[in-house]
């Protein structure tokens, strides 16, 4: 931790999380604890088939089951009629690199076919949640199943059956080179090639998605309780829709479950709203685990690239072709793919860089981002090709990325490319050597090679895997904050964000404690109702802590000056004549004449003299609104054995350092690293969506699905770097995706060196089975 | 999870006269650590659930004419943690000890797990290699007649299964591979020195649910160690494949678990890693 840091009086230091309480005892309020004595229950008929016509929808049947309302096929409600809007990302979509981005409307039921499994084809609405189901199973739907297209390049070709007919289905392209590429590779004296892919997998949150909608008839007002993780967009698609005015519908979301980037807007949220006004009754939607793991997916990324380098190891270019498979449905342009481009180089330097990228539609479920939203397929490209052109000159991979790695000093650096909010790049500081060789020392990197040898000699297979990561975050536009105190000395902070796990309530009352110097205990946090701002951006993509941070920051600032100006009222001095401490202000040549927050507040909530200081009360609003986004650096480095009897992998040691900036609190980013890891090594090591050829998803549940249990996490040993950024007042920087984004590319570069580098790990995940593959292929069985 | 009749009765004849009453649709509920979630899922629909919980005379464990008496209804927590069975067979508490989660192990039992007869559950293979008898409700069946392949077992419709009884043996000893999505057994292996010879058991990996493997049989009553074991000698038709591991994969580790399951018959810690991407701390020697 920083000086700095170390003389703040809240900020920063890892006070516990203000959530806990209610939320380790069981007292947090999720939206299925949301409930009306009439509330009816939605329910969903889902295509079983990956493509298919759909010939006919008879709901005779299932409007004859006890309890059900309603049955809602295409034509039924005319607000359901027209697309929903694409998501995007927070912020204006300024993509430098994209030209060309095909739009299929995607509509709340499949219209005349279905194009994954999964899709909703109708809707059942019945007066019990069993009544729902039972009505879905009654629904009778007549399909002519059609050839599933699951692979995205034989997709691509141009004779390939189409996903959409209105579309081929490569829908989107980006491409930039920076440098000569072409002489960068004719000059070189090592040129490699490979495919390289990171495969399909789900965000799983702990809580599915869910949404409550209900109604006022009379005064024309929805009330929405969703675990959406960008309410004020849920809000606008939704008033939209049903052509209301937008402050009209009110989305709420309290206690959130996980969201991970899978929280976006669906089909069902718009659904359940316009089924409350139809029926002038509250409804509730909640997913079902079955329903999640084909409801968002994630990553599929498969990447071509070839990299030149002489002997030395110097890096000289890279050439990137990459192809997203995005599923059925492409809401996110070409933001993931974008990532990868802008986060490959990482901390290297590589004077000619050439990228081109597809997103490609296929019969599965969406793809949307996840923690890392393509960073994870970034390192993997980059730290896989720095181990194979390690390999290739025999120069150790720690050495080789010393040689190519970006001095401190070239800091702020700009490697040449441009962020997808169209601002240049450039890493806003960091010390890149210096965590990789703090790592290193703490890892004690050449003790693991001794070990490694030693256990060499045994038969024991010991592997080390590096990886280094960049996290661009903090995207705006903004984030608001507004800070009021009351008469009794309380101090609430309204934020426009919600929360699905990050510690708002905890982090930002430090900021607000901090900067306004009042005690911790007085100040709350109000968020998870789009009444309390006027707009918010959404929480994911990292961009809250330094958006919100930021703007609480600067309120907490701005009520200060308007205390100093309303005190030096009533003490009748200047304003330049107030001190502010210990909840008082008071004249600094005489301390005794002083007025507490408490009094100010009372008095300001009906004085007169208020009315040049913006109105009634002791409050402050203010939005922040970054240039662009800040550059968070890691560097993971692990070792492994591999059980060359079974395919297990088993991990000796685990070790991270980063640096992201001040920190708001020391232990809430420890909790993101070692949530991040967990992430991370869910996708390393077992983590994989797969589909057979008629697109029907093979591990649709946790039967299938292998997610990691608390004892498969090793522990995890995290440096902080922790230097501030100059780019926003508070010297922060991301902290919620960095972690997650290494652990592929250090297992694979562990397990690969575990086998004596006699195979080539170029896809993941690296389960037990796959390891026994990998054993056979090294010759080590 | 449609609608359903609950009978929690108080005897084993109630519970008998309460599902010849009932016909097809009921089902007897010994945990539910399978029937419930599937009900949930709506995979099934019984009309009528015979909650055995209440019967008392289901639940002991006692040692008694030579052998270990464990009643139907007794847990996998229970049977872990027994002073009885950890003293007479302390294999058979390791593979109670080892099934699922804490949650699971506090509410699934063993007839019930039994009666499922789960290819990939851990007490047929206990029960198969121990040579257990089985009694019901009406008789008492040897393990390798009571299990009759997947989810198949010789039970009769309103049959219960009260007890399971276990001679103590010289020397048993489990190793299970673990799925690494449902911490059912890909592969477990049980092996069991009994009077009448060796037995080798396997869970997880037969096409036709748990079955005993003869060579490896013969092979070990020969010389009762890890190395006499052949490798490689399971015929690969006769084994299951899915997206965990192929045929092939599961022959080569029902060779490994083989091994290491007489490592822990011997009493030795069997060498190699069983938890995939766990902590592992770094020895020297292994």
């Amino acid at each position: 931790m920083t000086q700095a840091s170390l003389e703040r009086r809240v900020l920063s230091k890892p006070i516990p999380r203000r959530e806990d309480p209610r939320l380790l005892t069981g007292g947090g309020r999720f939206v299925d604890d949301v409930g009306f004595p009439d509330m009816m229950h939605l329910a969903v008929v889902r295509s079983p088939h990956g493509h298919a016509r759909i010939l006919g929808i008879d709901k005779s049947a299932a409007l004859k089951v006890d309890g059900v309302v309603d049955v809602i096929v295409p034509g039924d409600y005319p607000e359901l009629e027209i697309p929903m809007p694409d998501i995007l990302e927070p912020g204006t979509l300024k993509n430098p690199y994209c030209d060309l981005h095909l739009t299929n409307p995607h509509y709340v039921l499949a219209r005349g076919k279905t194009t994954f499994q999964g899709e909703p084809v109708a809707m059942v609405v019945a007066e019990s949640r069993h009544a729902a189901n039972a009505g879905v199973q009654a629904v009778s739907v007549e399909y002519e199943p059609l050839p599933a297209i699951v692979c995205a390049e034989s997709a691509m070709k141009p004779d390939a059956e189409r996903v959409h007919e209105a579309n081929p289905n490569a829908i989107c392209h980006l491409q930039v080179e920076h440098g000569d590429v072409d002489a960068a590779f004719a000059g070189a004296e090592i040129v490699l090639e490979e495919r390289l892919s990171l495969q399909r997998v789900a965000s799983m949150a702990m809580e599915g998605r869910g949404v409550v909608a209900a109604w006022d008839p009379l005064r024309g007002e929805l009330t929405v309780w969703s675990t959406n993780q960008v309410p004020y967009r849920l809000r606008d698609a939704i008033a939209r829709m049903l052509d209301l005015p937008y402050e009209h519908v009110r989305i709420i979301s309290g206690d959130i479950g996980g969201a991970f980037g899978g929280k976006g807007l669906c089909p069902e949220d718009m659904a359940t709203a316009a089924v409350a006004r139809r029926w002038r009754r509250p409804v509730k939607w909640i997913e079902s685990r079955s329903e999640n793991f084909v409801a968002v997916h994630a990553r599929d990324q498969t990447h071509t690239v070839r990299v030149a380098a002489r002997k030395d190891g110097t890096l000289l270019g890279m050439d990137l072709t990459l192809v997203k498979d995005v599923g059925a449905y492409n809401s996110y342009e070409m933001v993931q793919t974008t990532n990868t481009v802008n986060h490959v180089l990482s901390h290297y330097r590589v004077p000619a860089f050439r990228a081109e990228g597809w997103c490609v539609v296929t019969n599965k479920t969406e793809v949307r981002p996840t923690r890392g939203a393509g960073r994870p397929e970034a390192a993997f490209v980059m730290d896989r090709m720095l181990d194979f052109v390690a390999q290739a000159t025999g120069i150790d991979p720690l050495e080789l990325r010393l040689r190519n790695i970006i001095p401190a000093e070239a800091m702020p650096y700009s490697n040449g490319l441009t962020y997808r909010d169209g601002v240049p790049i450039t890493y806003d500081g960091g010390d890149y050597p210096g965590l990789l060789k703090r790592v290193a020392e703490t890892f004690d990197y050449a003790g693991w090679r001794r070990r490694q040898a030693q256990a060499r000699e045994a038969g024991r297979l010991i592997g080390i895997g590096i990886s280094s990561s960049l996290e661009a975050g903090g995207v705006g536009p903004c984030e608001g904050a507004c800070i009021t105190i009351d008469d009794r000395g309380r101090v609430s902070v309204a934020i426009g964000v919600n929360s699905q796990g990050q510690s708002h309530e905890t982090t930002f009352a430090q900021v607000c404690a901090e900067y306004l110097d009042v005690p911790l205990e007085r100040v709350r946090i109000l968020n998870g109702d789009t009444r309390l701002m006027r707009h918010g951006f959404g929480t994911g993509a990292s961009r809250v802590g330094v958006n919100t941070g930021n703007a609480v920051m600067l309120a907490a600032l701005s009520l200060k000056e308007k205390i100093k100006a309303f005190a030096a009222q009533m003490l009748g001095v200047t304003a330049d004549e107030i001190g502010l401490q210990e909840e008082s202000a008071f004249v600094s040549a005489a301390p005794d004449r002083r007025r507490s927050f408490a009094e100010l507040a009372r008095i300001a909530s009906a004085h007169r003299g208020m009315d040049p200081l913006g109105g009634p009360g002791l409050t402050a609003t203010e939005f922040y609104y970054p240039d662009t986004v800040t550059w968070s650096s890691a560097v993971q480095m692990v070792a492994v054995e591999v059980d060359r009897e079974t395919g297990i992998v088993g991990i000796l040691d685990y070790v991270m350092a980063h640096d992201c900036g001040l920190p708001l609190n020391a232990m809430v980013v420890d909790g993101q690293c070692q949530g991040g890891l967990v992430q991370g090594l869910g996708a390393a090591l077992g983590e994989a969506m797969i589909y057979d050829d008629n697109g029907q998803l093979l591990t649709g549940s946790f039967m299938d699905y292998p997610m990691l249990r608390a004892a498969d996490v090793p522990p995890l040993k995290i440096e902080h770097l922790d230097r501030p950024t100059d780019k926003n007042p508070l010297g922060m920087r991301a902290v919620g995706e960095g972690a997650s984004v290494s652990p592929p590319a250090a297992l694979a570069g562990a397990v690969e060196d575990a086998l004596h580098h006699r195979c080539r790990i170029r896809a993941m995940p690296l389960t037990p089975q796959r390891v026994f593959e990998l054993l056979k292929e090294a010759r080590l069985l | 999870m449609s609608p359903f009749d609950y009978l929690a009765p108080a005897s084993v004849d109630e519970a008998v006269s309460a599902l010849h009453g009932a016909g097809d649709e009921a089902r007897v509920l010994a945990g539910g650590m399978t029937l419930l979630p599937t009900m949930k899922l709506e995979l099934a629909a019984p009309s009528l659930l015979v909650d055995l919980r209440r019967i008392a005379a289901l639940k002991r464990i006692e040692f008694e004419q030579g052998e270990l008496v464990i009643g139907a209804m007794t847990t996998h927590n229970e049977i872990a943690s027994s002073a009885l069975v950890r003293q007479h067979l302390p294999a058979l508490a390791q593979v109670a000890g080892g099934i699922g989660d804490v949650q699971v192990r506090h509410r699934g039992t063993i007839g019930g797990s039994l009666s499922n007869n789960d290819p990939a559950a851990d007490y047929p293979a206990a029960c198969l290699g121990l040579d257990a008898r089985i009694e019901t409700t009406m008789r008492t069946l040897p393990a390798s007649e009571f299990f009759q392949g997947l989810f198949t077992t010789a039970l009769e419709a309103a049959e219960i299964v009260t007890a399971i009884r276990f001679r103590p043996v010289a020397k048993a000893g489990y190793a299970k591979f673990a799925s690494q999505a449902s911490r059912f057994a890909l592969v477990g292996v049980f092996v069991g020195e009994l009077d009448e010879g060796v037995r080798v058991a396997v869970t997880g990996a037969g096409n036709d649910g748990v079955m005993r493997i003869p060579t490896l049989e013969r092979a070990l009553a020969q010389r009762f160690d890890p190395s006499a074991l052949p490798a490689h000698d399971i015929p690969v038709e006769s084994l299951m494949a899915d997206l965990h591991a192929s045929a092939v994969y599961r022959s080569h580790l029902i060779d490994v678990m083989a091994r290491r399951a007489v490592h822990a018959c011997l009493g030795r810690r069997s060498p190699g890693l069983m938890r995939h991407g766990g902590f592992v701390r770094f020895e020297q020697e292994r």
